[in-house]
């Protein structure tokens, strides 16, 4: 059968089921409307019945009642009633008018006028009884009042006959409407039926395709939902989020095929992984889960291994199976976590590309925790040892101040330095080195009490902070037991390592109130500790932090003045007996912005210590000779210039090389630079001196011995030394007197010595005329002081020498009359 | 002092006579009496007209002692004592001169019913409660050529 003629087929077929339910609809409709009509008359007409009954009845009793009492307050209720119960049946007759139709109107407008009668002898009635006429009632009732409501009452049975016929008649019609009705029906259901079926087999292939993009869809929307929450927790590992936060999301992840299914995440933790989400499983499965630590190894889920076999029963215990699971590891390839998921037995919970996602995610999210917690850690922490850096034990110490403030307790704070670390470092190499600040930290913390914080400040440099300390001697205590353990030696690789330390100690609340103070102050008395040879532990005290403080100011703006060029050269001239110039002793100037104008004697010996002086001395060298240089190309006659060479740079080798090199870059000749070496200085390395001394002698460089008289000088070394001068020392000069006292026979004595020796004699320090002529008298070569010159800048001397220079001379004398 | 005062002249204000709302007659629907006279009223309660005109016996309706119309009645209309006129009502109900029925009543509502049973009932009720549906189907007549809504209305 062809398409076109089934489908006519499936038309026809609706077409006549359209038709016959149309016709059945139409016969039950008028069957319904002959039955209400029926149902209405009869029921109208039954409670007609009973009104009348009721009027027999109650209504007459109601009578009786109202003839019983003369109180009008009392009769009119009944009266009420009864004419209520009339007009009732008024109405009842009304409505069988309106439905019975004309058949019927003329037997009820019968029994209407026979009722209205009787209604009209109950007026009368009534109006008696209240005007308290009870006898004139009685026989109203008997005359006229009950012959009327008989009357209705037989007019009301003809009516009732009228209307069972009536009845009777509709009840045949409504029969064969009701079987036209059936065939209609049953012709309608039947269209039904075909048109149902016809739809749906129309409809079949259109359901199948819906049903196939729906599931598209669901399957879109599920990839889309993943996508989204892949986003979001993304978005959440690269703000940092908190890692349970970040993996509870993830373990939302997993579609959930049914109530008690949830995944779980375990975190790595040191060895361990611990378990750090599981979302969605049952609370007694999580607590108990909560108690294993796994291995963090690639064994984790080793279905043979003793915790996998347990997990598996916890698991069962709960209804539940672990389904899947993924190791997490990072981009090294080491086990960071694992995944785990959750359902019943029977269920595979999560499909293989979201747990995959899942595991990829809770990687990423792990692994990123991991390396911040890493970062956080070493912003706060020293990379070397593990401890405290600076800035973490600052905020401890300033934590442990408040708490000490509150509880009004002492909190001691330990700055520790290792002596000759530098040494040791040089010597045995960096690994050396750091295994040893490695066990350093290690016996600190072992030292210590649990609360106390040791932490690595700089490079050799280690602080302590020691809660609730008792007393000073408690602080004490705990300094000689650090110092000892530390004295132990150390084993470093292949070396076994003896080092000792310098403590410094400051005491919460005597020698500061905030953490800074406290730092500085304990680093103040170690270095104290430190200038006393080290290997002790010294205290603060406000008076020694003084001198240190403005030792470290100068320590700290020496190390960048000769960058700076804060220095600069002052030049003293000497003059001869017949006060005509016999030379210029260079002087270092220190000028600092912040400290203003610093002495010679309070920056030298520093920057000697400082390792500074060898640099500072190569400048003073370079810039004389230049200096020096200039002014002879500028046609000034120089005789020499002084240049003091200390102690430091006395020792190293290359001094000679240093002033070879520097005469010759300046071109200033060999025979007009003087080095200046102090008594003391040169006796203390005269070996060394003497080395250098000679191969400088041998360029044409000139000696002289400054502060001479001070030091412990033979005889015998004085000769063999190629010095050309002494400088008498100007404690003996200013100690001069002319009656021969103090150190004028000294002094005598050192020009005699000179003189035998063929050395020129420079007095130093000449301020008086009684001492210029005292050293002339004694036969004194040459003098220097204020009283001839004071030092002066270099553009000072050009002018001076400009005085004494023969051409100059000329020059200032022509000019003199202008 | 003040709530005092004020209570004090509450006091007096509801003891004056003054303070009466408008009362109406009521007759039933089949009275052809549809015009009387001040006087009339004074005769029919005062219990001197015994008759309707179309010969019906007169039947009194007396409201309780406590309403309004009673004391409207008794000092507006009958300008007596409550003691007084109970006494004249007794010495005409037993005088054997075929009395006015007297029949006292509890509400506006059971006086108007009585009315609209009892074809020669009157009564005096407050003119507000004529718009009771137990009122609806009675006659208020003229007083003096007015009715209760028009002014120089005698019942007031």
């Amino acid at each position: 059968m062809n398409l076109v003629l089934k489908r006519a087929l499936w038309a026809g077929l609706a077409l006549a089921g359209i038709l016959g339910s149309w016709l059945g609809a139409r016969a039950l409709k008028e069957a319904m409307s002959t039955c209400r009509s029926l149902y209405l008359v009869d029921n109208a007409g039954s409670q007609l019945e009973s009104e009348l009954e009721f009027q027999t009845q109650e209504s007459r009793r109601a009578f009786l009642y109202a003839m019983a009492t003369s109180d009008p307050n009392e009769q009119l209720p009944y009266i009420d009633q009864a004419r209520a119960a009339s007009n009732r049946v008024t109405d009842l007759a009304q409505r069988i008018r309106l439905l019975g139709g004309p058949e019927i109107g003329a037997w009820v407008d019968s029994f209407k006028r026979a009722w209205a009668k009787y209604g009209a002898a109950r007026d009368e009635i009534v109006a008696d009884i209240l005007e308290g006429n009870i006898g004139g009632a009685v026989r109203a009732e008997h005359g006229r009042g009950q012959p009327a409501f008989l009357a209705s009452l037989h007019s009301l049975h003809s009516l009732k006959y009228v209307l069972e016929s009536h009845a009777r008649a509709d009840s045949e019609l409504v029969d064969s409407t009701l079987k036209r009705c059936v065939f209609g029906l049953a012709a309608f259901a039947l269209s039904t039926f075909l048109i149902v079926a016809w739809l749906a087999h129309a409809n079949r292939d259109r359901r199948l395709a819906l049903q196939t993009l729906h599931e598209n869809n669901v399957v879109l929307e599920a990839a889309q939902k993943l996508e989204q929450q892949r986003a979001a927790i993304l978005e959440m590992v690269s703000k940092h989020a908190a890692l349970p936060q970040t993996l509870s999301e993830i373990a939302g992840m997993a579609p959930q095929s049914s109530a008690e299914a949830g995944a779980a995440v375990w975190a790595a933790a040191g060895d361990f992984l611990h378990l750090q989400v599981a979302a969605n499983l049952p609370v007694h499965l999580v607590n108990a889960l909560k108690e294993f630590l796994l291995p963090r190894s690639d064994e984790i889920s080793s279905p043979e291994s003793e915790i996998e076999i347990r997990r598996t029963k916890l698991a069962a215990h709960s209804g539940l199976a672990s389904t899947e699971s993924r190791i997490l590891h990072d981009a090294l390839g080491r086990v960071i976590g694992l995944l785990e998921v959750f359902a019943p037995a029977e269920n595979r919970a999560v499909r293989g590309n979201v747990l995959n996602q899942m595991a990829h995610l809770a990687a990423v999210g792990i692994e990123n925790a991991l390396l911040y917690e890493r970062l956080a850690f070493q912003a706060q922490h020293d990379i070397l040892t593990e401890l405290p850096n600076r800035l973490l034990f600052q905020d401890r110490v300033q934590q442990a101040l408040q708490l000490a403030r509150r509880h009004r307790k002492k909190t001691a704070v330990l700055w520790v330095d290792l002596d000759r670390y530098k040494q040791i470092n040089d010597a045995l190499g960096h690994r050396v080195g750091d295994e040893l600040l490695r066990e350093v930290a290690r016996r600190l913390k072992s030292c210590l009490r649990e609360s106390d914080t040791v932490a690595r400040v700089g490079g050799d440099e280690f602080t302590v902070l020691a809660h609730d300390i008792a007393d000073t001697t408690a602080a004490d205590r705990a300094c000689r037991k650090i110092l000892k353990s530390l004295s132990e030696p150390m084993v470093c690789g292949a070396h076994s390592v003896a080092v000792t330390a310098s403590i410094g100690l400051s005491l919460f609340p005597e020698h500061g109130e905030d953490a800074i103070t406290l730092m500085r102050h304990a680093d103040l008395a170690m270095y104290i500790a430190k200038r006393n040879g080290g290997n002790a532990h010294h205290l603060f005290s406000p008076v020694l932090g003084d001198n240190m403080l403005r030792r470290l100011q100068l320590e700290q703006e020496l190390a960048s003045a000769l960058e700076s060029e804060e220095f600069n050269l002052y030049y003293q001239p000497l003059t001869d007996r017949n006060g005509r110039m016999a030379g210029l002793e260079a002087l270092l100037r220190w000028t600092n912005p912040r400290l203003g104008r610093v002495s010679p004697a309070d920056f030298v010996p520093i920057a000697e210590e400082m390792g500074l002086i060898k640099k500072i001395g190569e400048w003073v060298l370079g810039t004389a000779c230049r200096t020096g240089a200039r002014w002879l190309n500028a046609g000034f006659e120089i005789p020499n210039i002084g240049v003091n060479v200390s102690a430091v740079q006395l020792v190293a080798k290359d001094l000679a090389a240093l002033v070879e090199r520097t005469l010759k870059e300046t071109e200033f000749p060999a025979r007009k630079l003087v080095l200046e070496i102090t008594e003391t200085a040169l006796m203390n390395n005269i070996e060394q001196a003497l080395e250098q001394m000679s191969t400088l002698r041998e360029l044409g460089v000139r000696f002289a011995i400054d502060d001479f008289g001070t030091g412990y000088s033979s005889l015998s070394q004085l000769r063999n030394l190629p010095v050309d001068c002494l400088k008498i020392d100007r404690s003996f000069v200013r100690d001069l007197d002319p009656s021969g006292s103090g150190s004028t026979t000294l002094v005598r004595g050192i020009i005699g010595l000179a003189h035998s020796l063929d050395l020129e004699v420079v007095a130093e320090g000449v301020e008086t005329e009684d001492q210029l002529k005292l050293l002339g008298a004694m036969g004194c070569d040459i003098n220097q002081g204020f009283l001839l010159h004071k030092p002066m800048p270099a553009d000072q001397v050009e002018a001076l020498l400009k005085l004494h220079s023969p051409s100059h001379v000329v020059e200032t004398r022509e000019l003199a009359p202008v | 002092m003040l709530r005092f005062l004020l209570s004090l002249g509450l006091l007096i204000g509801s003891g004056s006579a003054g303070n009466f709302g408008t009362f109406a007659v009521v007759i039933h629907q089949s009275n052809p009496n549809t015009n009387l006279l001040f006087a009339d009223i004074r005769a029919l309660f005062g219990g001197a007209t015994k008759q309707w005109s179309n010969g019906s016996k007169v039947v009194l309706v007396e409201r309780d002692s406590s309403s309004p119309a009673y004391h409207f009645l008794i000092e507006r209309i009958l300008r007596t004592t409550a003691v007084e006129y109970k006494r004249r009502l007794l010495s005409i109900e037993y005088s054997g001169e075929a009395p006015a029925t007297v029949k006292v009543l509890n509400s506006e509502q059971a006086a108007c019913k009585f009315v609209f049973n009892v074809p020669g009932a009157i009564a005096l009720i407050e003119s507000r409660s004529l718009t009771l549906p137990e009122c609806s189907g009675l006659v208020t007549p003229r007083i003096d050529g007015r009715l209760p809504s028009q002014s120089g209305y005698p019942l007031r």
